[in-house]
């Protein structure tokens, strides 16, 4: 099953597409190539290097880009004609390209990496031979093919399952979530206890974010039909993960372990039922069957906030007289948000 | 020749010797850039935050603003882990300052949750015509923050008092308004208390984090 899975994964996917580009493109290259470089082999490399929001625009953006590249090294050897001029070029190039790519991967930048890759290929045309203005027409051709195999390839060989793809991307969030909202239930009661747990849950559910979110579904020009939907989903996810940290916060302060105790049961079952949920999602995103439930989903917190009413004054203008009213108030409103989140990405999948 | 050469090889040896000879030195300058980072970031969020707040487009373009947040809220945990490898290097060290940075970094993780916090009422008033009742003190609020976080960044003793002052000044503005006004006039008063309550917590959290910049400034 596990194998399957990698199997259909789009790193996979993009793995077979680019061996399978580079493959066609050195056969193409060895019988009809119109320069005598690689140049088709690496424009399909280059074309193929694409996220997974829209292939084909990047792919285009890519060989416009090789074809200035190649235009560009020919201007440069055609115009200098001193090898120490031109090593001076390259120097400053170089350290243009290093310091650009260090930035790129410093704050995850497109247009650093596309500047460090339009560099760095203005360099490779530079050195390797044949670089002056007769060699350009053959290699602009080269380029071309190579582009309209890669993309031949990531397009119609191999295409991109977005709904696949948006489900493996969003299941980790989802069981970092799980997990993480699993602690915290524990940790709002025993915070001393579960401190160090629910530290270690938050950095994986923030490490998960920083790595694994689906940005592709924000790329501009991404499938129109689907990205409606993907983004409603993701915008409810996130401002789950926000109202479950401002959850912790609270949870954080000191509260009156006398009130906080008239709650534990009315909370306990809220939060148990928010799991149930949170597995609902989790299994219909890794295609399993759901075990079916007896709970209607808003008789449990209409209960909580019948609780905490008994124990908070109901006035609002005397509710800020204590500070433990206050942030009772705001936890149970945290839960009962999280469910009104919870049962809004359930329906969405209907 | 020679110039690729130097570039290539030397001056990376060179860097890589200077960056062991003066690690000791550098990793408390490592902390100070990556706060500077973080509170930049912090300071932004904000803004994206408040945004949402006082510009009423916010309404039609829910995806647009959502997702400046999103960046925004990337951008600060990258720099949250940023300063967590520095604070890792230096429980690694075992100095003597080890637990005034890692308790300093839980108040700064506190504000990123605090600001999350008081960032629902977004969500959680549904009628946005009710914010251009108190449109003025949010733009008071925000410029008292920006100003705080200006003075945590550059460190500027004299000025943080005056600073937090002001921030003080403009929530118990919001507040009054709370009292007068809007109590009355929102069809959903409590997420308005709660988003005051907040805004206080973070207050007390910045005075907090003052205080560990200035310790360690001393």
């Amino acid at each position: 099953m596990n194998l399957l899975k990698r199997l259909e994964s789009f790193d996979f996917m993009q793995t077979m597409t680019i061996v399978s580009a580079v493959l066609i493109a050195l056969v193409v290259n060895s019988y009809y190539a119109f320069s005598h470089g690689y140049w088709m082999v690496l424009s399909a490399l280059m074309v193929t290097q694409t996220t997974r929001g829209m292939p084909t625009r990047q792919g285009m953006l890519l060989l416009m880009m090789l074809v200035l590249a190649v235009i560009s090294s020919s201007l440069v050897t055609e115009n200098i004609r001193s090898i120490n001029i031109i090593d001076v070029v390259l120097s400053v190039m170089f350290a243009t390209c290093v310091f650009t790519a260090w930035f790129a991967f410093a704050r995850s930048s497109k247009p650093y990496l596309y500047t460090s890759l339009y560099l760095m290929l203005i360099m490779i045309a530079i050195v390797s031979s044949g670089s002056s203005d007769h060699a350009m027409p053959g290699r602009i051709l080269d380029i071309i093919i190579g582009a309209m195999i890669g993309m031949i390839c990531s397009g119609w060989l191999l295409p991109v399952k977005w709904d696949q793809t948006f489900k493996s991307d969003t299941l980790p969030i989802l069981e970092a979530m799980s997990e993480y909202s699993q602690v915290l239930s524990n940790y709002l009661f025993s915070p001393m206890q579960y401190a160090a747990m629910m530290k270690a849950k938050r950095y994986q559910l923030e490490d998960i974010l920083l790595d694994q979110y689906p940005n592709w579904v924000y790329e501009v020009g991404f499938n129109r039909g689907l990205r409606s939907g993907f983004r409603y989903f993701l915008i409810h996810v996130e401002q789950m993960i926000e109202t479950l940290f401002a959850m912790e916060q609270i949870a954080a302060q000191p509260l009156d372990p006398a009130l906080l105790n008239n709650l534990y049961a009315a909370i306990t079952q809220v939060m148990q039922v928010n799991s149930e949920l949170l597995a609902f999602l989790i299994e219909y995103f890794s295609n399993k069957k759901h075990q079916a439930t007896t709970s209607d989903y808003t008789s449990d917190v209409d209960e909580l906030e019948k609780v905490l009413q008994q124990i908070v004054p109901g006035n609002l203008e005397l509710l800020d007289l204590s500070p433990h009213y206050l942030a009772l108030t705001a936890l149970v409103r945290d839960m009962r948000d999280v469910r009104h989140l919870l049962l809004k990405l359930v329906f969405s999948l209907q | 020749m020679t110039v690729i050469y130097l570039l290539c090889v030397v001056l990376p040896v060179v860097a890589v010797l200077f960056q062991i000879l003066w690690r000791p030195l550098t990793l408390h300058r490592q902390w100070r850039a990556s706060l500077k980072t973080y509170l930049f970031d912090l300071d932004y969020l904000n803004k994206d935050i408040f945004s949402c707040l006082l510009q009423p487009e916010y309404v039609d373009n829910i995806y647009l603003f959502e997702r400046r947040i999103h960046l925004q809220k990337i951008q600060c945990l990258r720099s949250l882990h940023r300063l967590r490898e520095v604070v890792g290097s230096i429980e690694r060290r075992n100095t003597d300052k080890e637990y005034l940075y890692s308790s300093w970094l839980n108040q700064l993780e506190g504000l990123f949750s605090n600001m999350l916090d008081y960032s629902q009422l977004r969500r959680r008033v549904t009628d946005y015509t009710t914010f251009s009742v108190c449109s003025q003190e949010f733009a008071g609020i925000l410029q008292a923050m920006d100003g705080l976080f200006e003075c945590i960044s550059s460190c500027d003793r004299e000025k943080l008092d005056m600073q937090v002052q002001a921030l003080k000044n403009q929530i118990y503005r919001l507040e009054e308004n709370y009292h007068h006004v809007l109590q009355i006039a929102s069809r959903e008063p409590l997420p308005f208390l709660l988003f005051i309550d907040s805004l206080n917590t973070f207050c007390m959290n910045m005075e907090g984090c003052c205080r560990y910049e200035f310790t360690q400034a001393a």
